[in-house]
C-alpha cells in the first residue's frame, strides 16, 4: 500500500508537471517577467529624477529667500516719504482718545461684571441651603 | 554557463541570466502551484509574482540554499498572502456564490494529489510534495516551511498515515 501510495503520488505529480507545461506553452512567462521588471524599473527612475527635481527646485527656493531675506532690508534705502507717513500716523495713533478705548473694553467688562454677580448669586443660594 | 554562474550574473542585472534561471524553475514551481491553487489563473499570479520578487531581493540569495528552495520560499509566503487577502474579500462578499471561469487546468478530480488535498492541511500538503516531486531532503524542507527538522519529520509522518488511512485513496489504489 505504501509503495503504491507513494508511486501514485510521483505519477499523479508528473501528470500535474506536464499539465503546468502545457499550460506555460501558452504563457510566454518570460516575456512578462521581463515587460514586469522593464515596467518596474522605468517608473522608479522616472520618479527618482522628478524627485530630485523637485528637491533641487526647493533648495535653490530656499537658498534664494534666505539670501534675499538676509541681503535684502540692509541695501533697501527707506524713502523719505515714506518715514514722513509712518511719523504722522505715529502721531495719528496717539492721539486716539481714551474713550474710544474704553468704548472698545466696555462690552467685555459688562460681560466680566454679570459673570460675577450670576457666581454671587450662586454662592449666596448655596450658604442659604 | 552553469548555475552558479547565472545567478550571480543575474545579481549584476543581467536579465538574460534571470530568464534562464526563469525558464529552468518555471515547470517546476507552476506544477506546485497549479496543483495547490484552486485555479490556474491564481496559480499564474503566484508564479510571476515570485519570479518579480525573485529578481528584486536576488542579491540577498544565500548560495547556501539550492536555488529552487529559496524560490519555493518565496512562492509559499506569496501563497499565503493571497489566501489573507482572498478570505478578507470572501468575507466581504459572503452570501454571493461565486461564479468563476471554466478553467481548462483544474485538477482531474481522480488525481491523488487533488484528493489528498481535502484530506490534509497545506502544510502536510506541502511537506509531501516537496518531499515526493522535489526530492527536497528534511533540511531543505524545513527551510522552505520555515520549521524545523523535527517538525517535518513528524508531518510527514502523520501524512503517510493519515493517507494510508483514507478509504478513498484505498478504494482508488485497490482499482489501479
Amino acid at each position: 500500500m505504501k509503495k503504491q501510495l507513494e508511486t501514485q503520488l510521483r505519477n499523479d505529480g508528473q501528470h500535474i508537471r506536464m499539465l503546468a507545461q502545457d499550460r506555460l506553452a501558452t504563457l510566454d512567462l518570460n516575456q512578462k517577467i521581463l515587460d514586469g521588471i522593464d515596467a518596474k524599473k522605468n517608473p522608479a527612475n522616472s520618479k527618482r529624477i522628478k524627485y530630485l527635481s523637485l528637491a533641487a527646485v526647493l533648495c535653490l527656493s530656499v537658498l534664494l529667500g534666505s539670501l534675499i531675506q538676509e541681503h535684502g532690508p540692509k541695501n533697501q534705502v527707506t524713502p523719505t516719504s515714506q518715514l514722513k507717513i509712518s511719523a504722522s500716523l505715529n502721531q495719528k495713533i496717539k492721539q486716539i482718545p481714551a474713550s474710544i478705548e474704553q468704548n472698545i473694553n466696555q462690552p467685555l467688562q459688562d460681560e466680566q461684571q454679570a459673570i460675577i454677580s450670576d457666581l454671587k448669586a450662586l454662592k449666596q443660594q448655596l450658604l442659604s441651603i | 554557463m552553469n548555475e552558479q554562474q547565472l545567478i550571480s550574473k543575474a545579481q549584476q542585472g543581467a536579465t538574460d541570466c534571470f530568464t534562464q534561471l526563469v525558464a529552468c524553475y518555471q515547470a517546476r514551481l507552476y506544477s506546485y502551484l497549479l496543483a495547490r491553487c484552486q485555479n490556474s489563473y491564481d496559480a499564474d499570479d503566484v508564479l510571476q509574482e515570485t519570479f518579480f520578487s525573485a529578481y528584486k531581493y536576488l542579491k540577498t540569495y544565500d548560495a547556501q540554499w539550492q536555488f529552487s528552495t529559496w524560490l519555493f520560499t518565496i512562492a509559499r509566503r506569496i501563497l499565503s498572502n493571497l489566501k489573507t487577502i482572498y478570505h478578507v474579500a470572501i468575507d466581504a462578499i459572503s452570501g454571493h456564490e461565486c461564479v468563476s471561469e471554466i478553467d481548462p487546468y483544474v485538477l482531474d478530480r481522480n488525481n491523488i494529489w487533488n484528493i489528498i488535498k481535502q484530506d490534509l492541511s497545506p502544510n502536510c500538503y506541502d511537506v509531501l510534495w516537496f518531499f515526493y516531486m522535489e526530492q527536497a531532503s528534511i533540511k531543505e524542507i524545513a527551510h522552505i516551511m520555515n520549521q524545523s527538522e523535527s517538525w517535518v519529520k513528524t508531518n510527514l509522518h502523520r501524512s503517510k498515515m493519515k493517507l494510508s488511512n483514507n478509504s478513498a485513496l484505498e478504494l482508488m489504489l485497490a482499482k489501479e
